[in-house]
């Protein structure tokens, strides 16, 4: 331990009242309103500040959470000028740092699907509009029709009225003779002055079969 | 309406069918004897040279169509029961007891079927006034002709059957028309 200069500590008690005596003396408030500030300040190198600061000791000692915590978060959004930020946004860049695969792969289409209110989505759909867009040609040219006929069974169908239409018209046909040939008959067992009802209507075996 | 028709299927055939399938069959009988006897006549010609036709047109032509008209009725009842005309009206020859017609009868009945028409068809009157309206190449055959459409019933006229059940009821001792 070193001795204590007897000059020094003389002088520095001196120093000592008599700058105790100047505070007491100044008008503080006085002199601190002649002071300019702005001009101090632009003095100030604030770059050349932060290059000699240790940024990271000074934020591991700040309480984060307490800064943040009396941030009004509401009141910075309101400030800020979505429009211009987004002006600022290149987003073909943001896009293409997008793996849109990935992003895909993680997303739930059920659970997509079952929020989708198809209704809605349909009611909002103008079909006039959607068929007027469609170029029915085009879309006729590549439906092979002879195939869905086939496969439907219009040949058949076709065939089948055909076929019950002749069938109708045969028969209608085969009634009116038929109708002709009970009154011929009808006229001659009158004239013979027979019984109708004495006379075989069909041949014994199928008159049998009938009434068996 | 189809449920007050009568049924007449198996019934002994009148006279109006019958002579209307007689009319259908010679119609297609002759158009096909007119083919074939020219396509014949055509074979003949150029496979043999024999001009037939040409050289006998009476004779051949006779014999031909008397052949083939034989051939027409015969072949024709003794497969299927009818003939095309039949068959369109509806018609179908079996036996007497109303089995089918076998192959001698029918070539009976075919052979027969040309007397029906002597002394003005005097032959074809036992469709009219027969008990079994059989003609008579029916009665040499031991045939009968009776309704028959295949899978469908065959019925008489709306009007008539409403008659006849008419009649039924209220002249149940009358006598009907069939």
């Amino acid at each position: 331990m070193t001795s204590q200069d007897p000059l020094q500590g003389r002088l520095g008690k001196l120093a000592n009242a008599i700058a105790a005596r100047v505070v007491q003396t100044l008008d503080l408030p006085q002199l601190v309103s002649e002071i300019d500030v702005a001009a101090i300040v632009d003095q100030i190198d604030i770059l050349e500040i932060m290059d000699q600061s240790d940024i990271d000791a000074i934020l591991q000692q700040a309480d984060m959470d307490a800064v943040l915590d009396s941030v009004d978060v509401d009141r910075v959004i309101a400030r800020v000028d979505a429009n211009a930020l987004l002006e600022r946004v290149d987003v073909n860049a943001l896009l293409d740092r997008v793996e849109v695969d990935a992003l895909l792969t993680r997303v739930d289409v059920n659970t997509l699907l079952d929020r989708v209110d198809v209704e809605r989505l349909l009611n909002r759909i103008d079909v006039n509009a959607l068929i007027a867009r469609v170029d029915l040609d085009a879309v006729l040219d590549r439906v092979p029709v002879d195939e869905l006929a086939q496969r439907a069974g219009i040949p058949e169908i076709v065939q089948e009225s055909t076929s019950h239409m002749a069938a109708s018209f045969i028969d209608a046909l085969r009634r009116i003779a038929v109708g002709l040939d009970l009154v011929v008959y009808g006229l001659a067992q009158r004239i013979l002055r027979r019984q109708a009802a004495d006379l075989p209507q069909r041949p014994r075996l199928l008159a049998m079969e009938d009434s068996g | 309406m189809r449920s007050s028709r009568q049924d007449v299927s198996g019934n002994y055939a009148g006279a109006v069918t019958r002579l209307l399938a007689h009319w259908v069959d010679l119609a297609v009988a002759g158009l096909l004897f007119v083919i074939g006897l020219v396509a014949l006549d055509y074979v003949l010609q150029t496979i043999a040279g024999v001009d037939a036709v040409t050289d006998n047109p009476e004779v051949w032509s006779a014999t031909a169509a008397s052949v083939w008209l034989f051939l027409y009725w015969w072949v024709s009842i003794a497969v299927a029961g009818k003939t095309i005309g039949k068959a369109v009206l509806g018609l179908r020859v079996v036996s007497r007891e109303g089995e089918i017609l076998s192959s001698f009868r029918s070539a009976l009945r075919a052979i027969s079927l040309p007397f029906s028409y002597l002394l003005f068809g005097f032959g074809f009157l036992g469709i009219i006034f027969g008990r079994e309206r059989r003609a008579l190449h029916d009665v040499v055959a031991g045939s009968a002709v009776i309704y028959d459409w295949g899978p469908r019933t065959a019925e008489l006229p709306v009007p008539i059957s409403a008659y006849l059940a008419r009649k039924s009821v209220t002249e149940s001792d009358e006598p009907s028309l069939s």
